[in-house]
C-alpha cells in the first residue's frame, strides 16, 4: 500500500473535483490511488458555473474517468466554485479531498485567484490534496473554442440582422436631425441585443467593433470615411465599447443562469413527480415500472428494468427482449451483473450493444439493471444526470421497500413463533392424557392380565383403541396444520365432490361408533377447485366433530348440493345443537367450548379452527347452524372447477 | 396345497410384530424382514405369494426393491408409507406395486387388501384371467363383444367409459395412478386431463351402479387414482 491511511478508523469520504482540465485526469487518478485498497467512498463533484457547457468534451471524458473507478459523480450549479465546494464537502463529512492547480489562470476571474488557499482555510478537518497540473498550459484552446467559439452562421445573419436595423433607425434618427447620442445608445442597445441573443461573447465584441466603424462611417463628419476630427469620439468610443462589452457579458451570464435554472426546475419537477410516484408505489414490481416509464417518458428512449433474482438466465428468457437484444447486449448484461459498473451503449464496456445497462446501485447489482435504450444520439450531460438522479430514487425506494418486507416478514415470523409456542405447550399437555392412558392400560394388561375380568379388560382394550385413534387425528390436524404453516402453495385440482365425500364417509364408517352416516350427493356431478387432501381432512374433522358431540344412534348426513358458481358441502348431526352465542367462537383457536361429555376435555380446539384456515384458503367460507329439528349443521363453500365446468355439465350422461 | 406365502419387509420391529401377530391371527404364512437387501434376496429364494413393503427402509429406497422384483417376478407388492405425502405412493404404484396402506392403518385394512390380492390370484390360476368374459360380483364384461351388463341389466357406456372400465377390470385388484391410466387412454399426460379422467370415471361409476353399493367395485384413491376390487 503506497499510502499511509488516516489512524482513526474513519471512514474515508474522498471528494474529487472535477474539471473541464486534461490535467483533472491526474487528479482522478491520484485519488484512486489514494483510496485503492481501502473502503473508501469516492465522490466526484463538477460544479457547473456557466463557463464549461455540458458539451465540453473534456469534461465528459474526466467525468467518465471518475465515474469508472467507482466515484458517484454530483453535479451542483453555483457561480462560486470554491463556495460550492466547501458546503459539498462539510455536507458530505468529506475527509480527504482531492483538486487540481494549474497555476494562475488566464481568465483572471476570482476563482483562479490562488484558490487553494481559501479551501485550505474553509475546510480545516479535510485533507486537501492539492494535484499540480503537469501540462498547465498545454490546454489546447483547439477543442473548447472549435466547440464553443464556432461561428455559427446563425449567429452571423443574427448579427446582421440587429446591426441593420439599428442603422436604420440611426439613420432615421439622423436625418430627423436628432443628437448624436441617440444613435450611440441604439448602437449600445444592438450590442447588447447581439450579446443577449447569439452564443459567446465573441459577437458581442465584433457588434461592437462593427458598431464604431459603422457609427463613424455613416454618421460622423467626415462622412463616408473613417477619419475622425474630433477626439471627443474617441473618448465616446472607448467608453461605449467597454460598456457594451460589459453589459453584453453581463446580460449573456444572466442569461446562462437563467436557463440553467430553468434546466434545474425542470430537473427538480422531475425528481419530484418521480418521488411522488414512487412512494405511491407498493411493491418493487410497481416501483420499477413506475422508473422505466419515467426513464421512457423523459429520455424519449425504450428502458427496461432487470430484477437481480431472475438471474442473467432469467432476463434472457424475457420473449420480448429476445428479438432487440444482441450478442453484445447479453455480454453487457452479464458484465453489468457481475461488476455493477455500466456497459453497453456509450460505455467503453461492450460499446457496440443496442442499451446502455446501469446497475441501479452502483457497484452492487442485487437491486437489478436498467437497460437504457442507445440510438444515434448521445445522452446530454443533462439527460445523463437526470438519469442517475432517478437511479438513486429507485435504488432508495427498493431499499425501503425490501425493509418494509423484512419488517412484515419479521412481524410475521415472531406471530408464527408466538403460534408455535402455544400449540407446542397446548398440545404437549393434552398429548399426556391419552398416553397416560394407552401406557398405564397397556401396564395393566402386561403384569395383571389374568387378576381382570373379561368385562374390565374389553374397557381397557377399547380405551388404548380409542385414544390412539385420538392421537392419530391429531397427528393429522398437526400435519395440515405445518403445510398451511409453511405457506405452501395449495395443491389445486379439479376433484368430484362425491367421491371426497364417499371417502369422508367410509373412513368415518370404518370406526364403529354407532351412528347412521348418510351421504347424499347432488344428482349433477360436481367438480370443486380444492387441495384434496386438506379438504378431506376438513371432511374429517367435522364428521368427527359430530360424532363426538352426537350420541351413539343418532344419525349424521354428508351432502353437497352446487349454489351458482360453488358448491355447499355440508355435515348435518341430530345431537344437542350449539347455543347462538358459540356458534362463532367454535372456530377459534384453542376454544373447547362448553363441557358437554367426557371427550371434551381431550379436545385441543384445533379441528375446527383448521377447517376455518382451510377453507378460508381456498377462498370459501365455513359457518356453524341449526339442524331441524334439532343438532346443527356445518357448512362450508368451495368454488366450482370453471375450466372442465361446462364439459362436466354438457356430458348428457352425467348426472344421471 | 402350499400355504399363501406372505413376505413382510418392514424395518420398525413393533409394526413388524404387529402385523406378523395379525397374519398369524388369520391362519398365513410369513417371513420378515427388516432391510431392502433381505428382502430382495428372500423375494428370489421364498418366491412368496405377496410381498408387504414398507417404503422407509434403512438400506434402500423401497422402489428400487419394486423394480429388482419386478424385473423377474409379477408377484403382488402392497407398499405400506408413513408419509402423508401422496408422491411416493405414486411413483411406488408406478413403479410397479399393486396396492398401497397409509400408516398408522388398522389390522382390518390390511387384511381386507390381502384378501383382495389372494381372490386375484386364484382367478387367474382357475385359467380364466384370459377368457373374453369377465365376471365380478355382479358386474359382467364380454370383451368380444364389448358388452357391459350389470346385474343382469345392459349398460350402455361411452368409448371412453368403456375402455377405462376394461381397462381396470383387467389389473383389477392393483392400484392405477392417474398418470398411468391417462396415459393408457388418451397417450398423453396433460393436468387438464386427470380432471376429464375424474369426471369420465364418475359418470362410468354412476352406471354401473356402484354410488349405491355398500362395498365400490371401483374405488376412488383420492389424490392418487383409481382401483378394481375383486369380488
Amino acid at each position: 500500500m503506497q499510502q499511509a491511511f488516516p489512524e482513526n478508523e474513519q471512514k474515508m469520504n474522498v471528494l474529487i473535483c472535477l474539471s473541464a482540465s486534461p490535467s483533472n485526469q491526474k487528479v482522478i487518478r491520484s485519488a484512486a490511488r489514494f483510496t485503492r485498497g481501502s473502503d473508501a467512498v469516492l465522490m466526484a463533484l463538477f460544479v457547473d458555473n456557466g463557463k464549461r457547457t455540458q458539451h465540453d468534451p473534456y469534461l465528459r471524458k474526466n467525468m467518465e474517468m471518475a465515474a469508472s473507478l467507482g466515484a458517484a459523480i454530483e453535479v451542483v450549479t453555483q457561480a462560486d466554485v470554491l463556495g460550492a465546494i466547501v458546503d459539498y464537502a462539510a455536507e458530505h463529512a468529506v475527509t480527504h479531498l482531492f483538486i487540481g492547480y494549474s497555476g494562475p489562470a488566464k481568465g483572471g476571474t476570482f476563482l483562479h485567484h490562488l484558490p487553494v488557499y481559501r479551501l485550505v482555510n474553509s475546510l480545516p478537518d479535510v485533507d486537501v490534496h492539492i494535484i499540480p497540473g503537469t501540462n498547465m498550459n498545454l490546454r489546447p484552446s483547439g477543442l473548447i473554442t472549435r466547440e464553443q467559439g464556432l461561428l455559427h452562421l446563425n449567429d452571423f445573419l443574427k448579427l446582421a440582422l440587429i446591426m441593420t436595423c439599428a442603422t436604420a433607425i440611426s439613420a432615421l434618427f439622423d436625418r430627423s436631425r436628432f443628437s448624436n447620442s441617440n444613435i450611440i445608445t441604439i448602437y449600445i442597445l444592438a450590442v447588447l441585443v447581439t450579446s443577449v441573443t447569439t452564443a459567446g461573447s465573441i459577437y458581442g465584441i465584433i457588434a461592437a467593433v462593427l458598431y464604431i466603424l459603422l457609427f463613424n462611417f455613416l454618421f460622423i463628419d467626415p462622412r463616408f470615411t473613417l477619419l475622425v476630427y474630433d477626439p471627443f469620439y474617441m473618448v465616446t468610443y472607448l467608453v461605449s465599447v467597454i460598456a457594451a462589452v460589459i453589459t453584453g457579458n453581463l446580460s449573456s451570464r444572466m442569461k446562462r443562469s437563467m436557463q440553467q435554472a430553468t434546466i434545474n426546475a425542470y430537473q427538480a419537477q422531475i425528481l419530484l413527480n418521480t418521488s411522488e410516484l414512487l412512494q405511491k408505489a407498493e411493491s418493487s414490481a410497481e416501483i420499477t415500472r413506475v422508473i422505466t416509464l419515467q426513464l421512457h417518458e423523459l429520455l424519449g428512449r425504450d428502458a427496461r428494468f432487470f430484477h437481480a433474482e431472475d438471474g442473467e438466465d432469467g432476463i434472457f428468457a424475457d420473449p420480448a427482449f429476445a428479438d432487440i437484444r444482441t450478442v453484445a447486449d447479453e455480454e453487457a448484461i452479464r458484465w453489468t451483473f457481475r461488476h455493477g459498473a455500466k456497459s453497453g451503449w456509450g460505455t467503453r464496456t461492450f460499446p457496440e450493444a443496442r442499451y446502455r445497462y446501469l446497475s441501479v446501485r452502483p457497484g452492487n447489482s442485487s437491486d437489478g439493471i436498467i437497460g437504457i435504450e442507445g440510438g444515434e444520439n448521445e445522452l446530454s450531460l443533462f439527460e445523463e444526470n437526470l438519469l442517475l438522479s432517478l437511479l438513486g430514487e429507485c435504488a432508495l425506494s427498493l431499499e425501503s421497500e425490501r425493509n418494509r418486507k423484512e419488517r412484515e416478514a419479521a412481524q410475521i415470523i415472531a406471530e408464527n413463533e408466538r403460534f408455535r409456542s402455544k400449540l407446542l405447550r397446548s398440545v404437549s399437555h393434552d398429548l399426556r392424557t391419552p398416553l397416560t392412558s394407552i401406557s398405564g392400560n397397556a401396564a395393566t394388561l402386561q403384569q395383571h392380565e389374568q387378576e381382570l375380568e373379561e368385562r374390565e379388560r374389553e374397557q381397557i382394550y377399547s380405551d388404548i383403541y380409542e385414544d390412539a385413534i385420538w392421537l392419530i387425528d391429531l397427528v393429522e390436524n398437526l400435519l395440515s396444520i405445518t403445510k398451511l404453516e409453511e405457506h405452501v402453495e395449495l395443491n389445486i385440482t379439479g376433484e368430484i365432490v362425491s367421491d371426497i365425500l364417499t371417502t369422508a364417509v367410509s373412513h368415518a364408517r370404518r370406526h364403529k361408533s354407532g351412528h347412521h352416516i348418510l351421504l347424499s350427493c347432488d344428482e349433477e356431478c360436481l367438480v370443486a377447485r380444492m387441495d384434496v387432501n386438506l379438504i378431506l381432512q376438513v371432511m374429517n374433522n367435522l364428521i368427527s366433530n359430530a360424532v363426538k358431540h352426537t350420541p351413539a344412534g343418532t344419525t349424521i348426513r354428508v351432502w353437497d348440493i352446487r349454489e351458482g358458481r360453488k358448491v355447499l358441502i355440508g355435515v348435518s348431526d341430530e345431537g344437542p345443537g350449539i347455543p347462538d352465542d358459540e356458534k362463532e367462537k367454535i372456530f377459534d383457536l384453542f376454544y373447547t367450548g362448553r363441557q358437554g361429555g367426557a371427550d371434551s376435555s381431550k379436545s385441543l380446539g384445533l379441528g375446527l379452527n383448521l377447517c376455518k384456515s382451510i377453507v378460508e384458503a381456498h377462498g370459501g367460507s365455513i359457518w356453524a347452524e341449526d339442524n331441524t329439528p334439532s343438532g346443527s349443521v356445518f357448512l362450508f363453500t368451495l368454488d366450482l372447477w370453471e375450466e372442465n365446468c361446462d364439459e362436466a355439465v354438457s356430458d348428457p350422461d352425467c348426472g344421471r | 396345497m402350499k400355504p399363501f406365502q406372505i413376505l413382510i419387509v418392514e424395518d420398525d420391529q413393533s409394526v413388524r410384530h404387529l402385523i406378523a401377530v395379525t397374519l398369524k391371527v388369520h391362519g398365513y404364512a410369513y417371513t420378515a424382514a427388516a432391510r431392502g437387501s433381505e428382502a430382495v434376496m428372500l423375494s428370489t429364494s421364498l418366491k412368496p405369494d405377496l410381498v408387504l413393503l414398507d417404503l422407509g427402509l434403512p438400506d434402500t429406497d423401497g422402489t428400487d426393491v419394486i423394480q429388482s422384483i419386478r424385473s423377474w417376478s409379477n408377484m403382488p407388492i402392497i407398499v405400506i408409507s408413513a408419509r402423508s405425502d401422496d408422491s411416493d405412493k405414486i411413483a411406488a404404484l408406478d413403479a410397479g406395486a399393486d396396492d398401497y396402506l397409509t400408516k398408522p392403518f388398522s389390522t382390518e385394512e390390511l387384511m381386507a387388501r390381502i384378501r383382495v390380492v389372494q381372490r386375484r390370484l386364484s382367478l387367474m390360476q382357475n385359467g380364466s384371467g384370459e377368457s373374453d368374459l369377465f365376471k365380478n360380483g355382479d358386474l359382467e364384461i364380454d370383451y368380444k363383444a364389448a358388452l357391459v351388463k350389470c346385474a343382469g341389466a345392459e349398460v350402455h357406456l361411452t368409448l371412453t367409459e368403456y375402455k377405462l372400465l376394461k381397462l381396470l377390470s383387467f389389473h383389477v385388484g392393483k392400484v392405477l395412478t392417474y398418470a398411468s391410466i391417462i396415459k393408457e387412454i388418451w397417450g398423453g399426460s396433460v393436468e387438464t386431463d386427470i380432471v376429464s379422467l375424474r369426471v369420465h370415471m364418475a359418470t362410468l361409476r354412476k352406471k354401473i351402479g356402484d354410488v349405491s353399493r355398500e362395498e365400490p367395485l371401483i374405488r376412488t384413491h383420492v389424490g392418487i387414482g383409481y382401483s378394481m376390487n375383486r369380488y
